[in-house]
């Protein structure tokens, strides 16, 4: 299985590093599709079929929280596997954000570990 | 040092270190005159302020090029690098002024010419560190509201 991947951040340079990150990492990807904010990335979600969200969570127009929200609201897209990566450190703001079923990786991260979050997330995946 | 400037140079120190390879040096380099480029990150909630990085020109292609792992880059892209380097800082250090259950909302950094003038109140405290690069001196500033801690 191959992914389609969604990587939604306001900043170019963080969507450029966590594409190089995925494309060195053992993960199959097929098609990564990138958003500087949640509107952007709803609309994506909207005409592309997405097996991965990789998200932010300030930015501008609107942030990723809120994203998440609609996403975890909506029947169609209520199950799909969503990855926060964002340099938030407020515990109280973090909990909430793992309340809705997604899991955090702290910026700075390491490449082994998106790796292994998106492995946990998603089971074995075999190129 | 004090605590909070401890906080900010370790922190701040771990972040160039891990996303853009600079490495602190014994040495402070000659900073006379040189050009320089700031971002600033606002931050909201449980206390506001404005957190800034100042870097000097020569070393913003070496830190989106280090970040990136590509030559070349354009300019606005070098901005994004120092944009996301402020982020990243910013967003992990805020908790030390009073607790991780405490909430905080960045905006998108900026960059400015300046201080910008709605930090310079004596209801706000600064906390300044300067950091010593290969590249050159990089300095950290972190303008918060004192009354509300």
């Amino acid at each position: 299985m191959s992914l389609n991947v969604l990587i939604v951040d306001d900043s170019s340079v963080m969507r450029a590093m966590i594409k190089r990150v995925l494309n060195i990492c053992d993960i199959p990807i097929r098609n990564i599709f990138e958003a500087s904010n949640g509107q952007e990335g709803l609309n994506i979600i909207d005409d592309n079929w997405v097996d991965l969200i990789l998200v932010d969570i300030n930015m501008p127009v609107m942030s990723g929280d809120v994203m998440i929200d609609k996403l975890r609201n909506n029947p169609d897209t209520e199950d799909m596997a969503i990855v926060v990566i964002s340099s938030e450190s407020s515990e109280a703001t973090i909990d909430i954000l793992k309340s809705k079923g997604v899991l955090f990786i702290h910026k700075p991260f390491q490449p082994e570990e998106l790796e292994q979050v998106v492995i946990d997330l998603l089971g074995d995946i075999d190129g | 040092m004090d605590k909070l400037e401890q906080v900010l140079f370790d922190f701040s120190v771990k972040t160039f270190e891990e996303l853009a390879f600079f490495m602190p040096v014994p040495d402070e380099p000659v900073d006379s005159d040189v050009s320089t480029k700031m971002t600033l990150v606002r931050f909201t909630g449980y206390t506001d302020g404005g957190f800034y990085i100042k870097i000097p020109d020569r070393a913003l292609p070496v830190l989106a090029q280090n970040i990136l792992a590509e030559d070349d880059i354009p300019m606005e892209q070098q901005l994004d690098a120092l944009k996301e380097v402020a982020n990243v800082i910013c967003g992990n250090i805020l908790p030390q002024l009073a607790g991780k259950d405490k909430q905080y909302r960045l905006s998108a950094p900026e960059i400015v010419e300046d201080f910008i003038s709605d930090y310079s109140g004596s209801e706000y405290a600064r906390v300044k560190v300067q950091i010593p690069f290969d590249e050159g001196l990089v300095k950290v500033f972190w303008h918060y509201n004192k009354n509300s801690i």
